[in-house]
């Protein structure tokens, strides 16, 4: 399912604006990502929460020059299902 | 990271302010929204969602574990997982505030290399024009020695060894660039010790070398003289050391750049990796003086002739095994020239500043602070060779000294500069 078709469904069963639907989808993304750059994390019940994690620096090195770089710190965004959500896409057998 | 976690109801009163809609229809977007997903997800096994990111299933092939407590052995069962990759713009505001960090490099400016270095092609076209080149000198200098063959050739040894064994100290010197008295033989013959200098750290047996070295130099030596350069030497040697390949390439492309002189310094290279190599036979013939026991004999007479101690002796007189008989030196020693600050050795005795490493200081960086430029980082590690082992390595506390440069050997407008920096930095970083 692309945005299109998340969006179109969503429209038809809030029965709202579709303008207002990618107006509250962007607003969500954006809430949450602003959370999680603080070090919050987001819980959705019964979906998963929304975590952000911080990777610290390191070195790497180069193989092919032997440069080592040291990579800054980051934090990044991970996304951990609940174990109800967990346990739906196991049971789903989509495996061919 | 703090530990903070806000539930959907905060979310979702966030939400509503933030589109100005009410609460109700907010928290029911958002529970239609997570519903949505998830039956989309399991239907269709991805969700993608423009500005937010992608939801995915992904199959884990069954896989066989042991568990820690018992030691059994057991499977993990195939079964599908959930993932989720945030779109770019998301990630980018989640790492907000780390933006402003970059990758730092380690290792100084190797990143420079590939873009300061103009010319980088004609240089490698004109190589082998110029290797040919370097094979008709060899060429026309073997055609020269049946010539003068009358000559006897152990009386011929003795100002070569001189000369040779003077070559050889120089390797001592030019990493302790104080030590002044080395500076005159250093001045009249500044393009054998680039040579020796580039070459070293490639030599066949770099160890038995400087011993030698110490042994000879102590005695007053003969002084150089002009006829000294032994072609001949040139055949033995290049069977010998496998290393003179890169030692002339590294010439060559140093050569390069004043094309005007070539031929003649190619006289005056060939020169000098003849006395190089001979200098490597010698201590090769101190380390394994059996190879050469069968010309116990000679010994005798090139004592008596050269009327020296023991220790030149053997050098001569390798030169007799190694060197085919019939050919004598041939050669002569390359006219005093201009001194040229790419192709000089460089030594330092000035210096313009001294520098105490902290946590945190790179050579790199007191380079661009003294000469402007962070490639120039390689002279102020050869004037400090004999405290820093490693280039990339500054123990806090180290003394750094900043030598006082030629301004033509730091000008950021002639790619020379870079070129024989970049050179040598290569050679710094990759021989450590």
């Amino acid at each position: 399912m692309n945005n299109k078709e998340l969006t179109t469904e969503l429209t038809r069963i809030l029965e709202l604006p579709k303008e207002k639907i990618t107006a509250l989808l962007e607003a969500t993304a954006q809430l949450m990502a602003e959370e999680l750059s603080k070090g919050t994390s987001v819980n959705m019940q019964g979906f998963g929460v929304f975590e952000s994690r911080r990777k610290e620096e390191r070195v790497s090195v180069n193989p092919r020059t032997k440069v080592r770089t040291l990579i800054p710190p980051k934090q990044v965004l991970v996304f951990k299902p609940s174990n109800l959500l967990k346990d739906k896409a196991k049971q789903s057998n989509r495996h061919e | 990271m703090s530990n903070d976690k806000i539930s959907s109801l905060e979310l979702i009163s966030a939400l509503a302010e933030q589109t100005g809609t009410t609460k109700k229809v907010a928290t029911a977007f958002m529970r239609q929204f997570s519903e949505t997903v998830e039956e989309a997800l399991l239907r269709d096994g991805i969700v993608k969602i423009k500005g937010f990111g992608t939801f995915k299933i992904t199959w884990n092939e069954s896989r066989s574990s042991i568990n820690v407590n018992t030691g059994e052995r057991y499977e993990i069962a195939g079964h599908n997982k959930i993932t989720f990759t945030p779109d770019d713009e998301v990630s980018e505001i989640v790492n907000r505030p780390f933006a402003h960090l970059e990758p730092v490099n380690l290792d100084g400016s190797s990143v420079e290399k590939t873009t300061e270095l103009p010319e980088e092609d004609p240089h490698m076209k004109r190589f082998s024009e110029q290797a040919s080149e370097i094979v008709n000198l060899i060429a026309d200098m073997q055609a020269f020695k049946p010539k003068k063959k009358a000559k006897p050739t152990v009386q011929e040894e003795s100002p070569k060894i001189g000369t040779a064994s003077e070559q050889i100290t120089e390797p001592i010197a030019t990493p302790e660039p104080i030590e002044e008295e080395q500076s005159e033989i250093e001045a009249e013959q500044p393009q054998e010790e680039v040579l020796i200098e580039e070459t070293k750290t490639e030599n066949v047996n770099p160890e038995p070398e400087p011993q030698q070295v110490v042994a000879e130099s102590e005695k007053p030596e003969a002084e150089p003289t002009p006829e000294a350069p032994v072609p001949t030497d040139a055949l033995a040697v290049e069977e010998a050391a496998p290393a003179t390949k890169s030692a002339e390439s590294l010439l060559i492309e140093r050569m390069e750049e004043q094309p005007a002189r070539r031929s003649l310094k190619w006289l005056y290279i060939s020169a000098s990796i003849v006395i190089l190599l001979a200098g490597a036979g010698a201590a090769c013939y101190f380390c394994f003086p059996e190879l050469f026991s069968h010309t116990a004999e000679p010994k005798q007479v090139v004592v008596q002739a050269v009327a020296k101690p023991t220790p030149p002796a053997p050098v001569a007189q390798k030169k007799d095994t190694v060197v085919k008989p019939e050919t004598p030196a041939v050669q002569k020693a390359a006219p005093e020239k201009p001194k040229d600050v790419f192709s000089e050795s460089r030594v330092y005795k000035e210096f313009i500043a001294t520098e105490t490493a902290t946590e945190g200081t790179w050579l790199t960086i007191l380079s661009l602070k003294y000469y402007g430029h962070k490639l120039f980082w390689v002279y102020i590690y050869e004037a400090n060779k004999n405290k820093l082992r490693d280039p990339g390595v500054l123990p806090p506390g180290t003394k750094i000294r900043i030598p006082k440069l030629d301004p033509r050997l730091i000008d950021k407008h002639d790619g020379r500069c870079f070129r024989l920096a970049s050179k040598l930095q290569t050679l710094y970083t990759t021989n450590q």
